[in-house]
Order: structure tokens, then sequence, then C-alpha cells
């Protein structure tokens, strides 16, 4: 696409682990340029470095050798979406949700009526005021999306959020997350192992190979905007995840 | 004529309801009568026994009073306005030394659980002291702060300190990285972590080594009093061991019990109104 | 249901039927007081005579104590070796010496005893001299015994130990206010500093010296402090009186600073051997024996001035393992085997203006018995 202003771009990305001789080499080098408003979706095997590169954008880890840009003002653009031990078993929901906007320092009354505006988009409104233990997986997901969005990110990371949730859940999010994105258009970058996942969120897919992790392919869902989930009974969709799963099956099998 | 056994017909295996899901408001409201009576049966049917050994003879009501004779005594004592002041020098001593060492564990452990250089710097140390008998600095107390309250509270406070600074700190440092990273990623300055990630993370676990501590506050505070006090219910025991006057001891001694168990619960219940959000078990094993 | 509830009623019946019985564990002191010594008989001891007994209400300081002649009265040995455990609160202290003595020189082997000194304070002996589990204390009739008399125990004072010297000074002493002279200290209010607890037989005359100076035990604040404390407290002003043992009132002796005020009285034991049951009435001829092995040994060793003989003051300060120059300084303890009258009321008048003990004093036909010692020096009732 060749973009002038990306949104973000690494250049020569590596990240390895420990001293030698026991240095493990978690990723890259890897390139990636993310356009303003797009919904990349990474998708590898286990151990690829997918999360690494998520922290790296985040500012939770340097990288080894190369540079990540971030085109921002802010000195923390991102939100993170963690797979679980994301949101604070001892603050309300509300409270949660509030929380980015408590670190940002927002006054009470506006961060209240921002946090409220969310937790009616999430449909959490009735659970306001109750402590997350009381909440289900899927729930307490809602509460981790509505905390990132609330802070209004220029650069939102999710980090497998839904695997730790059944199937018939993860469906559902995955509607609704789509639904919300669609809405805000803020710019993404969605880990996950399910092809289906990927194919059905982003617009853009890349494929990494095992470690150390390099994008070895990338595909454009070619499903028109906006989506719904009924594109999983369509027979590119089912053409599309075969291809991939194929290219996806060599990586995941230990050499 | 055959030696098989005849097929016998199957009996036939039936579920189904018990009385707990044909009555369950009943099952249920029995079960609890009976726990609730259970918890003070027992309890009274020891004293019970007790009072049967010490007037049939089993046990030499001399030397192990009967519950009525310990009884009596106590009242008599409480209404002469004898036995308060001994309670009230005990608690005293119990409270502030408590305060002090909660304080100061709590944020010695904050600070070591969350800055690993700090933690570096002290642990050898404060493990080295972790085990030595705080009765055993007792005299040194005595030194730094003479006769009165100081040496009692400065050992109350030692041993209550390690052990809420050792479960604070293990605590701290068992934080899931995933809630530091999240408090992270938004910017959350040191303080702002610390209000709003590492305090209240931590505090489950900061709590049952302060009930811990509770219980073990009473313990110190009985001995250090035989040794270096002239009032309180330690005092009174030893004392009235040394004077062979054993119904008033036995008093002593079911006045510290009963101040053992009602400081325990107290810091029990100022540990769920503190966390609110921690699940509640039936049992009063934790918190 | 209804089994489990006839259970409990019955259980509980029993119980409150039960309040009503005795126990075994019966009131076992004053009893027995005369009956097992009232059928004793006592024959006459040779060597001693008229001055082996004087009169328990003699309570003049300058009277001599009962004495018999050296090696009498002579050793009357129990038909089979009996064992005999004494407790004693200290080995090195001067008024255990007698015992000491006798162990080493055997006379209590002599009468067919066995007897092992152990080292128990009174408060971890006294239970067990209750139970039967030893059978004899070196001590004194302190509050504690008295409250155990009182609580059903058969514990009885049969011997004393000593009374001081004329010129011992172990007592109160004060340090002076600036003009003041002895006779005009006020006590009251004053702060006073003793290694000994509020229930022992100090209490008396310590309750004695302060009374002739308007204070009482109820007057004046006490501390209790260490040994060593105690008159490191005088000094420096911790506190302004303190109750000095033998040999630590030397230190401030003659120091015109401090004024001694007064101590034990003289000519009146406050301390000696106490027995319980099992010396009392299960072997009253062991308890006897015990007795005359101790007259003996004072008759024959500490009859008189003992430490004007160097050789014996070697020979104690080796036994008693001190050393030789603290035994010398101050002047010999006047044995004395024999209990004055009324001691034991005027010790419990003492642990009551203390307060450490309540409620009606005991006679002395429950603590005292003075038969045994009648009977080891052969005076007839």
């Amino acid at each position: 696409m060749g973009d002038p202003h990306p949104k973000l771009h690494a250049t020569q990305l590596t990240r390895a682990f420990g001293r030698a001789p026991h240095q493990v080499h978690a990723l890259g080098p890897l390139e990636l340029t993310v356009a303003p408003g797009e919904f990349v979706c990474l998708v590898g095997p286990s151990g690829c470095g997918k999360s690494t590169l998520l922290r790296i954008a985040a500012g939770l880890l340097r990288p080894s050798t190369g540079t990540l840009e971030i085109r921002t003002s802010s000195p923390r653009p991102a939100a993170m979406i963690f797979q679980d031990y994301g949101i604070y078993d001892w603050k309300s929901v509300r409270a949660n949700v509030r929380f980015g906007l408590d670190i940002q320092r927002v006054p009470r009354r506006e961060a209240n009526a921002r946090a409220d505006e969310w937790l009616t988009r999430m449909s959490l409104a009735d659970f306001a005021d109750a402590y997350p233990a009381t909440l289900s997986g899927g729930m307490r997901q809602r509460v981790a999306i509505a905390r990132a969005l609330a802070v209004e990110p220029e650069l939102l990371l999710m980090d497998e959020p839904f695997a730790a949730l059944d199937a018939q859940l993860r469906t559902i999010l995955q509607d609704e997350l789509l639904d919300l994105t669609q809405a805000l258009r803020t710019t993404t970058l969605f880990i996950t192992h399910s092809l289906e996942e990927a194919l059905v969120l982003g617009d853009r897919v890349l494929v990494m190979s095992a470690r150390p992790g390099r994008i070895i392919a990338e595909h454009r869902p070619p499903f028109p905007r906006p989506r719904t989930g009924d594109i999983r009974d369509t027979p590119e969709f089912a053409a599309l995840k075969s291809e991939l799963w194929e290219l996806l099956r060599k990586e995941a099998v230990p050499a | 004529m055959t030696t098989i056994a005849p097929d016998r017909e199957d009996a036939v295996l039936v579920r189904r309801p018990g009385p707990q899901e044909l009555h369950p408001v009943r099952t249920h409201r029995r079960r609890r009568a009976l726990e609730l009576s259970l918890a003070v049966a027992v309890p009274l049917a020891l004293i019970l026994w007790w009072q049967l050994a010490a007037t049939q003879g089993w046990i030499d009501p001399r030397v192990y009073p009967a519950p009525s004779t310990i009884f009596s005594d106590g009242w008599d004592r409480a209404t002469a306005g004898d036995l308060w002041p001994d309670v009230w020098a005990t608690t005293r001593r119990v409270l502030g030394g408590y305060a002090i060492g909660t304080a100061a564990g709590y944020a010695l452990g904050l600070l070591m659980g969350s800055l690993s250089l700090v933690r570096a710097a002290l642990e050898p140390l404060l493990d080295a002291l972790y085990v030595v008998p705080k009765l055993a600095l007792l005299p040194i107390f005595l030194n730094m702060f003479g006769l009165g309250e100081g040496p009692q509270l400065a050992l109350v406070a030692a041993t209550v300190f390690f052990f809420v600074w050792i479960s604070t700190m293990s605590a701290v440092v068992a934080i899931p990285s995933g809630h530091r990273d999240a408090g992270q990623v938004f910017g959350a300055s040191p303080w702002q972590m610390f209000r709003h990630v590492l305090l209240p993370a931590s505090l489950p676990a900061v709590l049952v080594g302060a009930r811990i501590a509770a219980g073990v506050a009473v313990l110190v505070i009985v001995a250090s009093e035989q040794i270096a006090a002239t009032n309180g219910l330690g005092h009174l025991i030893f004392d009235s061991r040394a004077l062979f006057q054993n119904d008033v001891m036995f008093v002593g001694i079911v006045c510290v019990a009963v101040l053992g168990v009602v400081f325990s619960e107290l810091v029990r219940v100022a540990g769920r109104l503190l966390t609110p959000w921690a699940p509640r078990d039936r049992g009063r094993g934790q918190s | 249901m209804r089994r489990r509830t006839y259970g409990v009623v019955v259980v509980v019946a029993a119980v409150l039927a039960s309040a009503g019985c005795s126990s075994k564990y019966a009131d076992d002191s004053g009893s027995s007081a005369t009956a097992a010594v009232g059928n004793r008989a006592v024959k006459p001891v040779d060597g001693c005579g008229a001055s082996s007994w004087t009169d328990p209400a003699d309570r003049s300081p300058t009277r001599n104590p009962a004495r018999c002649k050296p090696l009498t009265p002579a050793p009357h040995p129990l038909p089979k070796t009996r064992k005999v455990t004494i407790a004693t609160g200290t080995l090195s202290a001067e008024y255990v010496a007698p015992l000491e003595v006798a162990l080493d020189k055997g006379e209590f082997k002599k009468e067919g005893l066995d007897v092992t000194l152990k080292v128990l304070p009174t408060p971890d002996a006294l239970p067990l001299l209750a139970k039967g589990d030893i059978d004899a204390m070196w001590a004194a009739p302190e509050a504690a015994v008295m409250n155990g008399v009182e609580g059903g125990f058969d514990i009885k004072w049969v011997a004393g130990n000593f009374s001081p010297d004329a010129e011992s000074k172990s007592g109160l002493w004060v340090k002076l206010k600036k003009g003041e002279a002895a006779a005009d200290v006020r006590m009251a209010g004053r702060r006073m500093g003793t290694m000994i607890g509020k229930g022992s037989v100090i209490a008396y005359p310590m309750e004695k010296a302060l009374a002739t100076h308007g204070g009482g035990l109820d007057k004046i604040q006490y501390q209790q402090l260490g040994s060593a404390d105690v008159l490191t407290a005088l000094q420096n002003g911790g506190v302004d009186s303190a109750w000095l043992l033998d040999p630590v009132w030397r230190k401030v002796d003659g120091n015109p600073a401090y004024a001694f005020l007064g101590g034990q009285p003289l000519g009146e034991p406050l301390g000696g051997m106490l027995y319980g049951r099992s010396l009392l009435h299960d072997d009253v001829d062991a308890g006897v024996a015990l007795l005359r092995a101790y007259i003996r040994t004072v008759n024959t060793y500490f009859a008189g001035d003992y430490k004007s003989d160097p050789a014996f003051v070697t020979y104690l300060a080796k036994l008693l393992k001190t050393d030789e120059t603290v035994l010398k300084s101050t002047p010999s303890l006047t044995m004395d085997w024999e209990i004055r009258a009324g001691t034991t009321t005027r010790l419990q008048a003492a642990y009551k203006a203390a307060g450490v003990s309540k409620g009606a004093a005991l006679p002395e036909s429950r603590t005292v018995d003075r038969s045994l010692y009648e009977e080891a020096v052969g005076h007839q009732p």
C-alpha cells in the first residue's frame, strides 16, 4: 500500500531472551507496516513471538535490534487487552473501566460518565458495581474491552483475548468486537491462534513462521466492510481458511 | 440337574430424590441448626465434663479448679473492679504493639516487594532476625527502654512485624505480572501502580499474616508480662502461680484465651471490611 | 432424635447430682494434726537436757537458742533405708549450709535416710510438695504456702532455720535526703526496690520496719528488681529505699548518705523445713529422723560462732561454692531449729497488708507442727 504516514512501522525488528549460550531468538527479523485505522490480525504457531511483538508495541519490552515506530503525539498511545489477569478483582466493574482514565487524571465525574457510556455499550450497565469475581469469563473480557476502549486509544493491542472462552461465547464476542471496531476504526493489532477469528475480524491477516517468528504470508480477506459474522458461511471463507491452514500447518508441526 | 445357578432376575437400581431435593428449605434449616448447636454444645459438653471431673475427684480440684470455681472467682474479681485494670493493661499493650508492628511490617513489605534493590539490601538481614526468638530479645529491650511500657510494646511489635512483613513481601512479589503489565501499558506512575495495583492485590494475603500475628501477639505479651511488668493478665497468671492461688491463675488463663479469640476475630472482621471483593468461604479458615 | 434428647437429659442430671457429692481430694489439712502425733510415745534423749527446748512464747531478742551436746541427739536409724527428696531454692546461700553439711558428713545416712537436695524455686516445688511428689522443702511459710494450706493441702512448718546476728544489718536501707537523720525518715510515699516478691516472709520484718517510720506495705511504691539492680537503683536514685540482703548491705555500711532502719527480727526464725503429707502422716518416723539429723548437725557444727574457726570457713566455702571472703564479711548466723509462737500469725498479717492474701488468717494449728522437733530432742509436751 505504501502509505507515507503509517501508524505503526517496524524495521528489522528482533528480540532474543536470555544470555548466550542459552539465548532464545523469539522474534524476527520482522518488517511490518500498519496503516491508520487498519485491523491487522497475526496468526502463527505457539511460541512464534506474536505476543513478544505486541509487548514491544505496548512498550513493555524493548527490541534487541531494529526499531518499532508509532506515529502519535501521546507518550502512551496504546491500550492492551490480555488473555487473563487483565482486569482487577479489587475494583468494581465501573472502576475497572475507569482505570485508564484515572491514570490520566481525568476528573472523576467525566471519567464516570465515559465509563458508564462504555458499560452500556458493552451491555454491562447492570453490573457496574459488581466485582469481577462474580462475573463469568465472557463478561470479564467485555470489561477488559470496555476498559481499553474507554481511553480512546490510538493503537489497540489484543493478545488472544478470547482464547480462554468456550467456542460459543467466542463466536458471540467476535461478532460484538466486529461491530465495535467497524464503528470506531481504531488501528488494531490482534493476535490469535484461530484462523477463523483472524479472517472474520481482520483487514489484513499475517501468517507468522515458527520461532524465530517472521512474516511468511499476508492475505486480505476479500469481504467488504461493513461485515457481519455471516461471512463464516461463505465458500470464499472456507477456501481462504484452508489455504492459510496449509501454510500454517507446516509451521505448526515441530521440525 | 444342573449345578449352574439359575439366572436371577435383574434388580432395578433407582435414583430418586432425597430429603434435600424434596424439602430443600427444611433440610437446609435443620442442617444449619445442627451446625450451630454442635458449635455451642461441644464446648459446653467439655466444660460440663471438666466440672464433673472436678467435683467427682477424677482430677484434683485444688490444682485444677472446677469451671464453677473459676467463674465465680472471676466474677468476684470483676465486680470488685480488680480484673478490669489487668485486662485493660494487657489489651492496651497488645493493641499498641500490634499497630506498630503491622504498620512497620506492611510498609517494609510493600517497599521490599516492589523495589528489588531495597529487597536485595535488606532481605538477608531480616531473614536472619526472623528466626531469633523474640523473647530472647527482651533483655535487650529492657536495656533500651528501661522498665515500663516500652519493652512490652517493643516485643509485641517486633513479633508482629515479622509475620506481617513476610506475608506482605511475598504477596507483592507474587502479584501476577499481567496485573502490572496492564497498569504499565496505561502509563501508571510508580505511585499510581502502588495505589491501584500493588496495594490492593497484596491485601488478602497480608490479612492472613495479620490474623496469625494477632494470636501470636497475645501469646508474646503474656510471656513478657511475666518478666517485666507489674500488671496485666500475664503478670496475674504468673503472680498467682507464685502465690499458689490456682483459681486466680485459671481466671487469668481464661481471660487471656478470651482476649486472644476476640482479638483474632476483630482482625478477621476488619479484613473482610478491607477486602470486600475477596470471596467468602463458609468456613472460618481464611478471611 | 428422641434417644438423643434422653441421652442429653441423663448426662445433665448426672452432672448436677454429682455436684453435691464430695471428691476424693477431701480437705486433708487440719483434721489429722493431733491424730498422727498424739499417739506417738516420746522418750527422753541423751545429751538433750533442759536447754534443748525453749518456750515458744519467749520472743526476747537475746534468748539463747535451744542446744544439745555435740553429736546429739544420737542417730536412731530406720528399719529400712528411705529415699527423701528435699527441695530448696538455692545451694549457695549460707542458710542452706546445715543441710549441705549434714549431707556431706553422712548424718542423714546414719538415720537410714537417702536424701537428695533438689534446687527448685518455691512456685515449682510447692505444688509437688502438696501432691506428695517431693517430701520436704527447705524454704519458708510464704504467702504461697499459706494459700496452699487454705486451699486444702496438708503442709506444715516443722522446724526453723536461723535468726540473724545482732551485728547484721541485712534489711531496710534508705538513702538519706539532705540533712535528714535516720530517726526522722518518713517512709510513706517512698519508692522501695527489692528482689523479693510480695509474698515473701520478708514482708513481715519489712512491714515492721516501715511501720516505725510512718510507712506500711500499702503506703509505699513497691518496685521489684533483679538482685543486681537493687543496689544500683538505690545508689543512683532509681529508688530511695531498698531491702538489702547479705552481703550486699556491706557496700553501703558506714556511708553516711545511707541509713539502716531495721531488718529481720532477732530471735525469731522466719523459715526452715516444710513437710507435706508423706512425712507428716505416711511415715512420721522418717519425718522425725530427718529433723534429728538436722538438729544434730546444728549442735555439732553450728552451735556457736562457727565462723571463728578458719578451717571450718574454708570447708564451708568449698561446700557452698562461694568465696571465703564473702563468708567472712558477715557475722555467723544464729542457727535455730525452733519455731516461735505466733510467727505465722504475724506473717499472715503482713501478707494481708501487702495485699497478697485475703480472708481470715489460718490458726497456728493448721500451719505449724512443733511435735516432730520436740520428739527428736525428747521433749514431752
